[in-house]
């Protein structure tokens, strides 16, 4: 149906599915999705190989990193330079559903078609979990992350506090990643309103023609970021 | 499932162990394998897959006592990890290590293409959520899956049915339920006086109202400890034969003590018999600090417990929730 309309390109969560769209429909143009968990040049030569176009990467891979990345060939390389990065990596957290986990009524095939009467024998309606976004698009994500925890050591209370989280633009770095080889930047715009998502698409966009220095640039968003609640501390 | 089933009597009961010191103060008897290694941080107290004499070591120790030794690998790497990692393959082969744990499809392209005489068994970070996922993972060399901790036992069984892969499932121990690019816990060393690497062998617990989680510092682990005792009897039926006692954080007491409990369960499950011994949760019981729990196998929420031990509480903090 997505062919029909004109659809080429998709963004896919799930290393199973990729493949088998990839298989069965060699015309699309795949997407792995950052939740697909890649970080290195190991992972992106494995989504090549399992017939991915591209790849989403975080913005935690650094511009050096991304120099070794592109030496993979194959295979556009996106990276998500402006986005908030919680302490769990993404496509690697089962908090939320640890916490809670609820069947909920499956879709309709067809929206016409409620009951699911004229749907195929095998996808009648029924029940189906939720949890992590790796769902099948069906998971919740309540930011448990974001609420205070107590921290205990051996049984006693010895702080209050949040999972470490941070905005990440690397705003300053465009021209870097730029020269290290990656094909599409991205802005992690989704939950962001028109009014704060509109002047962060233009900073960046100046940035990449040059109009302006990357100072200048972030000053114009600088209200769409988050506080720093950490520091990196290593790995 | 549809494969043809193994004897019921011929299932392996396996754990984890990071270094060489807990290897030699641990009682591995009950144990048919014991994977080494520590997937979450390179800088644990001397991780077997840094250090590579040990990892010698360790392997020959488990080989020694009958069992078979896997080596595991590191959940979330960055690109200066994959040197490293290749050492440790090449250590793992050398000395003989029965198959290698891969968490991380990057990695998995690594041993498939330069290590394909080691078999993998994949593990729980690598989200297998389905069939198809785990033909993918078999055309790299996969021989046994862990699913993602997520899923039911019947959503298990639906992925199994068709391709007949053999799944590894936890048994009994504190899940994961999510990995980090960093440690909090370094934010700590100043202030409570304990550096790194001994910061995350404090029992961590985060808690927040009526439940709680397991920090090793970059893992976040489930507060509870999963628990599927009482149905062992159903796993050998549908056919499940490769079961862990999750113990990398856990004391030597832990990794001999519940191993026994779950040895001598599963010898009688797999007898026919579905007994179990008031001694049994009192063991387990004294272990599990937040409480027990059934992870998501009965598609509730991974703290929840059904079962027929709703009372099953830990000893640290009292939990009252039993089902939502």
């Amino acid at each position: 149906a997505l062919l029909d309309l004109g659809i080429r390109d998709v963004i896919v969560n799930d290393l199973g599915i990729l493949t088998a769209l990839s298989r069965r429909f060699p015309e699309l143009r795949l997407t792995a999705s950052i939740g697909c968990g890649a970080q290195t040049v190991a992972d992106v030569a494995f989504f090549r190989d399992v017939g991915a176009h591209a790849v989403v990467l975080p913005g935690t891979v650094s511009p050096a990193e991304m120099r070794e990345i592109r030496t993979v060939r194959g295979i556009s390389v996106e990276i998500m330079i402006h986005m908030v990065e919680e302490f769990v990596l993404l496509g690697k957290c089962w908090m939320p559903s640890y916490v809670h986990l609820k069947p909920s009524p499956l879709p309709a095939v067809f929206p016409s078609d409620p009951d699911g009467a004229d749907s195929p024998e095998d996808v009648r309606p029924g029940l189906r979990q939720t949890g992590s976004m790796k769902r099948g698009g069906v998971g919740a994500c309540f930011r448990i992350c974001q609420q205070p925890w107590e921290l205990y050591v051996s049984g006693r209370r010895m702080d209050a506090r949040l999972f470490p989280s941070r905005q990440i633009s690397r705003i300053a770095e465009v021209d870097a990643y730029a020269e290290a080889g990656v094909d599409v930047l991205k802005l992690q715009g989704r939950s962001l309103p028109v009014e704060l998502l509109a002047p962060l698409v233009r900073g960046y966009r100046k940035a990449i023609d040059g109009g302006a220095t990357p100072a200048a640039a972030a000053s114009a968003f600088a209200f769409a970021e988050l506080p720093a609640a950490w520091a990196v501390v290593g790995r | 499932m549809n494969r043809e089933p193994e004897a019921m009597n011929r299932f392996e009961l396996n754990t984890t162990i990071a270094n060489l010191r807990d290897l030699r103060v641990s009682d591995l008897r009950d144990y048919d394998a014991v994977y080494l290694g520590d997937i979450y941080c390179r800088i644990y107290e001397a991780n077997f897959l840094e250090q590579l004499g040990d990892l010698r070591e360790g392997i020959r120790i488990v080989q020694d006592q009958g069992k078979r030794a896997y080596v595991t690998t590191y959940a979330a790497p960055r690109n200066d990890f994959l040197p490293r990692v290749r050492k440790m393959l090449e250590t793992a082969v050398e000395a003989g290590a029965h198959a290698v744990e891969i968490h991380n499809l990057g990695i998995l392209k690594i041993a498939h293409e330069e290590f394909p005489q080691l078999p993998v068994h994949i593990g729980g970070f690598a989200n297998v959520y389905t069939a198809a996922g785990v033909e993918v993972l078999r055309d790299f060399g996969a021989v046994r899956f862990t699913p993602n901790y997520e899923l039911s036992l019947e959503e298990i069984d639906e992925i199994t049915r068709g391709c007949g892969a053999p799944v590894e499932l936890l048994v009994h121990g504190k899940m994961p339920l999510g990995i980090s690019d960093y440690c909090f816990l370094l934010e700590y060393e100043e202030k409570w006086g304990i550096k790194c690497p001994d910061l995350c062998q404090k029992e961590l617990f985060l808690k927040q109202g009526d439940w709680a989680m397991k920090s090793v510092g970059k893992g976040i682990l489930s507060g509870k400890d999963v628990c599927m005792l009482e149905h062992l009897p159903r796993l050998l039926a549908e056919g499940h034969r490769h079961f862990r006692i999750e113990t990398v954080s856990e004391t030597p007491a832990y990794r001999r003590e519940v191993a026994a409990v779950y040895r001598a369960a599963l010898d009688r499950a797999a007898a026919g018999e579905s007994a179990l011994e008031e001694g049994w949760w009192e063991t387990l019981a004294r272990h599990a600090r937040i409480g027990l729990c059934n992870g998501f196998y009965f598609g509730k929420s991974g703290m929840d417990y059904a079962g027929i031990r709703p009372e099953s509480i830990g000893s640290l903090l009292t939990i009252s929730r039993v089902e939502s």
